[in-house]
């Protein structure tokens, strides 16, 4: 069955209104869970089973009646009624409320079935059927005319693969909550589920929780500067421990000048080597340039870090067109935000470009009632580094901010990160609605709060590699987690890099560098809630218990 | 029978010592039985005790319930098909009445007014998980504990019905209110931070079918955590849902409608009665059982209505419903959403609308006290009292449409 002729007789039987659908496409829709059908003879047996429905409910009321009028105090006003026809009483409810109940699912039946005039049947949708025909309200324009089972299959494909990377991230959170209890980390639950799930779109393959779990703390523990919170230390590792291990070169073998070692080492003396080779240099050199240059040399130590840490994988091919890149991108934006830049850096836009493009989309945020300040302009630049074009940008944050406003204290940002995905707005909520589900049903997450920002990071991982034109597969499901994952089927929304730079390891830093790093960057404004949360839940000093708990 | 098993989600341990001299019992008859060598007494802090001179008593675990509660896991009983844990309100609070801080020898040396105690308190453990104090607190209970009146008033509402529902509404029945031996009161009395209390020291012993309320005062609430109430209540498909929010629905109706209910005419004082609530709220004062069927924990609230005419009750009625809907619909949605989302029925929120409005039909269509008028998105609830029916009728809206 076309996808479009299924979703005429599905969208109809949810309108209540004649399928007008042949015989053969209700077999296959019946086949496929989509729809149930009811013959004639047995609609008339529901309809006579369904007639008691007034009946029932009279006895059972009356009853009730009679039970509850006959309890009470044992003296006084309203006292105890003489009882006698009690036991007749609870007789006849029970009779009547069993009437009641079969009476009452005929009735629900009956209601749920539409008549189908080719056949002279009765349809009705089933759960899947709705599931479906939803699915199809809001992507079936993307997939053209295509099969029916092709269309599920594409939308099942996505769903699963929410439901793996969910999986996936739960097995290296409870890998990095057992490091948690073992040293002194303190990163706890919430902020290791978030860098757990970004580190599901890392690059590379073939490794375990256990083995990027571990990558990550001896990243974490070797960040020396007092000034970052856990958060940003956690994101710091959580970055560089993405970065795909067969992008970097093979240990001592890298230089980015050809000279020495940089004289300073950021992340201390511990060598950071996995299969591929080391990152201590490669930050480290990276770390420096950036150092050594305005306006980063100015740059407060943490965003400096941070900022290092995103661009990391791209410096595995050299630092100096980074750092020159890097400079003039900030210098286009008039800022060092590290979210900004990072996006930027990363993008195809010229210097010139990227000015034009974040006025438009500070523009943009001013026209939705969002004042100035550090949101909307990370947001701004999210939005400026998509593959947009400007004209699209004020529709999209219109169509996405009502939704988004109420969900996301930091919601600009996450309004850039849904509208510069390469779907239609409404596409991308659906998607962040599923993975709202996933999240919720595969209870990853402490506060119900965790839940949107948590899909957020995954709508955005998710649309980023496309997996509705089938270049991403939802990675494997055996011992080794990121089997199928492979980096070169990753896709990002957003412009390849300019020539000559960063060379191949754009895999994990287009996922996570330039696109999931501001989502993670709006959890950590919302952590600051947390706190409070607890308090109010247990504590009778809430604002409307002070004077009534009890 | 197929019984509706006890929850409870996971809080803090909490020990405590049993009492059984000096105390006074006040017990509800339908549940004397209950009241046996292994439970009847007062449950007092185990340091209280010990400042008490430490009287016969026997150790007794809970888990902690709500500030002043404690549910005692190992004591469950049936009352028709729902399994109740034994529970105790009074036993001691677990935060300092005025700073957002825990009970700690500290803080207790800071608020005793007796020197000797004082110096007692020097030598013990600095972590104290519960205590009971002589702040004159909310009305007139001792902080941590129960004023005698209150504990009365929860028994009063209780002995209305030998179950645990009055006309339809569900109640954690008190089994017994229990006065504490005069010298654990005369030790706790000598604790408080600003008004002394000099009453006597109650507790209630109690029913509860879990310890997850609306939305305030648990670990875990169906306001808050839907989600994870599902999964506790293992709501794994669109019939297990269905039953549970058609439960919901049901009991949560019979709240809002309590007076209606239990509405009766007194020909001797020309008076009409019935049951309201008092300063007590569903977001704070009710529990969910497994079932779905919010049952109303708080009952020293519950107290009777007198209304001198038809125009009275009927205000009231109107009153009762509108003061109580938001908290009760705000627990439907909630269970709502989370059905949805957990199904991963993501984007119809118009089929949640209209599935809800089914649920709500189906759910009250034995309900001796409410007729459903629908019309589309619109469902308007005709209450009908027990008494009188004909002149003290009145609509209310669940949905505007």
């Amino acid at each position: 069955v076309d996808t479009d002729r299924a979703y005429q007789v599905l969208s109809r039987l949810a309108a209540s209104a004649d399928p007008a659908a042949t015989a053969d496409e209700v077999a296959l829709l019946v086949e496929r869970s989509l729809l149930r059908e009811t013959t004639r003879p047995d609609q008339a047996l529901l309809a006579t089973a369904a007639s008691g429905l007034d009946g029932a409910r009279s006895s059972v009321r009356e009853a009730r009646r009679v039970l509850d009028l006959a309890w009470g105090p044992r003296t006084g006003p309203g006292a105890r009624g003489a009882g006698g026809s009690l036991e007749q009483a609870q007789a006849t409810l029970r009779q009547a409320t069993d009437a009641l109940e079969s009476c009452s699912i005929a009735q629900a039946t009956l209601s749920s079935l539409v008549s189908n005039t080719p056949t002279g049947s009765f349809l009705s949708l089933t759960l899947r059927g709705r599931q479906v025909t939803t699915d199809l309200e809001v992507w079936r324009s993307r997939f053209g005319r295509v099969d029916l089972l092709e269309s599920i299959d594409r939308v099942d494909r996505l769903r699963g693969s929410a439901a793996e990377r969910i999986r996936i991230a739960k097995a290296i959170t409870d890998s990095l909550c057992d490091i948690d209890q073992n040293s002194n980390t303190h990163w706890g639950i919430p902020a290791a589920r978030a860098s757990s799930l970004l580190l599901t779109f890392r690059g590379g393959d073939q490794e375990l929780p256990q083995t990027i779990a571990q990558r990550v703390t001896n990243l974490y523990v070797r960040i020396p500067h007092p000034q970052e919170t856990v958060a940003d230390r956690l994101l710091i590792a959580t970055l560089l421990a993405s970065i795909d291990p067969a992008s970097l070169p093979s240990a001592g073998a890298w230089s980015p000048t050809g000279g020495t070692q940089p004289p300073r080492s950021f992340l201390g003396e511990a060598r950071f080597q996995w299969a591929g080779g080391p990152i201590r240099p490669v930050f480290d050199a990276l770390h420096q340039g950036l150092a050594s240059v305005a306006p980063f040399s100015s740059s407060p130590p943490v965003q400096l870090n941070m900022l290092t840490a995103s661009l990391a994988d791209l410096a595995v091919g050299g630092t100096a067109p980074l750092v020159q890149r890097a400079v003039s991108v900030a210098g286009a934006l008039g800022t060092v935000d590290p979210i900004g830049v990072a996006c930027l850096v990363r993008s195809g836009w010229s210097a010139d470009d990227i000015a034009v493009r974040d006025g438009v989309a500070l523009d943009a945020f001013q026209r939705l009632g969002y004042p100035p300040g550090d949101a909307v302009s990370s947001a701004a630049s999210v939005l400026a580094a998509s593959a947009l074009g400007t004209a699209e940008f004020a529709p999209r944050l219109a169509a996405l901010d009502p939704t988004l406003r109420s969900a996301f204290p930091a919601a600009p940002v996450a309004d850039a990160l849904l509208a510069g995905l390469p779907v239609t707005p409404a596409q991308a909520l659906l998607v962040q609605k599923y993975c709202v589900a996933e999240v919720s049903r595969a209870e990853f997450y402490e506060e119900t709060t965790e839940v949107d920002y948590l899909a957020l990071f995954l709508t955005v991982g998710l649309m980023s590699n496309d997996p509705l034109t089938g270049l991403t597969a939802a990675p494997g499901t055996g011992e080794s987690p990121f089997a199928g994952a492979a980096g070169a089927s990753l896709r990002s929304s957003i412009p390849p890099p300019p020539p000559g730079m960063g060379a191949a390891p754009l895999i994990s830093g287009a996922a996570v560098g330039a696109v999931l790093l501001p989502a993670l960057f709006a959890e950590q404004g919302f952590w600051l809630y947390r706190s409070y949360l607890d308090y109010t839940r247990q504590h009778p000093v809430h604002s409307n218990a002070v004077p009534i708990y009890g | 029978l197929t019984v509706v098993p006890a929850v409870w989600t996971e809080n803090e341990a909490l020990d405590l010592v049993r009492l059984t001299d000096g105390t006074v019992t006040v017990g509800n008859p339908a549940f004397e039985h209950l009241w046996t060598d292994g439970l009847a007494g007062a449950y007092v802090p185990p340091l209280l005790w010990s400042l008490a001179g430490r009287p016969p008593g026997a150790p007794a675990r809970g888990i902690r319930d709500d500030n002043r509660s404690a549910l005692l896991p190992e004591h469950r009983v049936l009352v028709g098909e729902q399994e109740y844990v034994v529970a105790v309100k009074g036993c001691g609070a677990r935060y300092d009445a005025f700073q957002p801080r825990k009970f700690s020898a500290g803080v207790l040396r800071e608020i005793c007014h007796d020197p000797s105690v004082r110096q007692a308190l020097e030598s013990v453990e600095e972590d104290v998980p519960s205590f009971l104090v002589g702040e004159r607190w909310w009305g007139y209970a001792p902080y941590g504990g129960q004023a005698a009146d209150n504990a009365l008033i929860s028994l009063l509402a209780s002995l209305r019905t030998e179950t645990d529902q009055i006309a339809g509404f569900h109640i954690c029945p008190v089994v017994a209110v229990v006065q504490l031996p005069t010298r654990v009161a005369e030790i706790a009395s000598r604790f408080y931070w600003m008004r002394r209390y000099d009453g006597a020291y109650w507790q209630e012993i109690r029913l509860m079918p879990s310890n997850v309320r609306l939305y305030f005062h648990s670990p875990l609430t169906l306001g808050v955590d839907p989600a994870r109430v599902l999964a506790l209540y293992r709501l794994d498909s669109m019939e297990r849902c269905a039953a549970f929010l058609e439960n919901l629905l049901a009991s949560a109706l019979a709240a809002t409608t309590l007076l209606a209910r239990t509405l009766r005419y007194d020909a001797e004082r020309g008076r009409y009665s019935g049951l309201d609530f008092f300063e007590v709220y569903l977001d704070k004062d009710s529990v969910i059982a497994e079932n779905g069927t919010l049952h109303f924990a708080d009952l020293e609230g519950v107290e009777a209505f007198y209304g001198e005419n038809t125009d009275a009750v009927k205000e009231r009625i109107f009153g009762q419903y509108y003061q109580n809907i938001y908290e009760a619909s705000y627990a439907v949605e909630a269970v709502a959403r989370a059905t949805w989302r957990a199904l991963g029925v993501t984007a119809s929120d118009a089929d949640r609308r209209r599935w809800t409005l089914e649920r709500l039909e189906r759910a009250v269509a034995g309900d001796p006290y409410l007729r459903v008028d629908r019309d589309g998105d619109r469902l308007t609830l005709r209450v009908e009292p027990a008494v009188d029916a004909d002149k003290t009728s009145i609509d209310v809206a669940w949905t505007s449409g």
